[in-house]
């Protein structure tokens, strides 16, 4: 399965809703919550694209897989999980370790 | 028996005169005070005017504004409900030192202070003046020459941050940079988390709003675009979370001071909210600068000026409470 952030907005804003539109708890209720239970359900890896947006502030993304690493756990989340950024490669590493910092919550 | 009565009378007497002699002089003390008030009411609507220091141009003339600045948290805004700015004498104006003075007057504004001005005398500040964009939340008394050119003031930002508006001004820029209208990742990244900490720290526990101010300044002819940021809240030093030698080095201030600025852009202290995951924002902007994606980055905050093009942080004589910030981009800069 393939969510691509550009599909749930050109311009990601900053980490809560109440920080404004399009935020990082936004995307994670509404697309990356749903798409991982998903292509777990499938027995396949769920591809993130960051592609297509003008641009990403490091608070929307850690919010978005910080959040899903403390739901699914960090290492279960990096099994399943594929990001794609051919623009701006940097964030792989760092989402990388958005996703490690953060301790499942049972 | 007759006596007592006679004894009861007059103290019955005394008494009355004694709260007539009461209430005659409350009438006249409240009647004073009513005109006094009135007066301060009466005076408080003439306009208090503002002188605007003729170079009036920040980051170079950072002293002598920011101390003008200061000076204007001395006006009594409880018997000073109108400010005129007296543009008059300015010889060199800034959009940097614009934008802060907007960001004033929108706190003014909150204060029910009403404020207007004149335009600058000389004719190349005036030109400068008019086009900035500045006019458009600013009354002004006297004729316009120009009209509002490319540049762009954005006015508050309250209590959210707007990356579709960034995502259009950063189209523009590229579009006076490098002649294409065309998005730039980085910088808009760096400009939500300059919007984000705004709302986020900035205000903390404050007593001004929340808001934030961004001024975008095109000079088409050298390809190149000026970019301001402020926000009038603590300031970076007082929002961040410091260590007990920290906070002794900040209290001590020189070199022991400048190098907790230098340090915080490094990413080495945590967010005032505690958690581990915070404090990321000032890190990637100087990641943003390192990279190459805008030049000349620098940033006035509390009694810091730090210039990230040599890595120095000056001490301040006079203080800003909040933080500006100032770069630029031109086509030798990343996109």
């Amino acid at each position: 399965m393939k969510v691509k952030v550009c599909d749930f907005s050109k311009t990601p804003n900053a980490r809560y809703r109440d920080d404004g539109d399009y935020s990082g708890e936004e995307f994670y209720e509404i697309f990356l919550k749903n798409g991982f239970q998903q292509s777990v359900k499938n027995n396949e890896k769920l591809i993130v694209d960051l592609d297509g947006t003008e641009g990403y502030a490091t608070s929307f993304l850690d919010e978005a897989f910080g959040r899903l690493a403390e739901e699914f756990g960090p290492l279960y989340v990096l099994d399943n999980l594929q990001i794609i950024s051919n623009e701006e490669p940097d964030w792989l590493d760092e989402i990388t370790t958005y996703i490690l910092e953060r301790n499942e919550i049972k | 028996m007759q006596k007592q009565v006679v004894i009861e009378r007059k103290i019955y007497k005394k008494r009355r005169k004694w709260k007539k002699k009461k209430a005659k002089y409350n009438l006249y003390r409240n009647l004073e005070k009513k005109s006094v008030r009135r007066k301060i009411k009466r005076e408080s609507y003439k306009p208090k005017i503002v002188k605007i220091p003729s170079l009036f141009s920040l980051p170079s003339e950072r002293e002598a504004v920011l101390i003008f600045f200061n000076s204007l948290d001395s006006v009594h805004y409880k018997t000073a409900r109108y400010l005129f700015f007296d543009f008059s004498e300015v010889i060199e104006i800034s959009h940097g030192a614009i934008t802060i003075l907007l960001s004033f007057i929108g706190w003014l504004n909150d204060q029910g202070v009403r404020a207007s001005g004149n335009f600058p005398d000389d004719p190349d500040a005036k030109e400068k003046f008019e086009k900035s964009g500045f006019l458009e939340f600013f009354k002004t008394i006297g004729k316009r020459s120009y009209e509002k050119g490319m540049n762009t003031i954005v006015a508050r930002g309250e209590k959210r941050t707007n990356s579709e508006l960034s995502s259009k001004l950063i189209r523009k820029s590229t579009k006076t940079v490098w002649n294409i209208e065309d998005k730039n990742m980085k910088v808009q990244g760096m400009l939500i988390e300059l919007m984000a900490n705004t709302i986020n720290h900035a205000y903390a526990g404050g007593k001004y709003q929340k808001g934030w101010y961004f001024s975008v300044d095109h000079i088409p002819d050298e390809n190149k675009v000026k970019f301001c940021f402020v926000d009038n809240g603590h300031g970076i030093l007082k929002t961040l979370r410091k260590k007990f030698p920290d906070k002794i080095a900040s209290f001590i201030g020189g070199k022991f001071g400048n190098n907790i600025i230098k340090r915080a852009f490094d990413g080495e202290f945590g967010s005032r909210t505690k958690l581990s995951n915070r404090g990321r924002g000032l890190k990637a902007i100087k990641k943003v600068y390192q990279l190459g994606y805008i030049k000349s980055l620098k940033v006035i905050t509390n009694n810091i000026y730090y210039d990230f093009e040599n890595d120095t942080a000056e001490e301040l004589k006079t203080y800003f409470d909040g933080t500006f910030y100032f770069w630029e981009i031109d086509n030798t800069c990343k996109r």
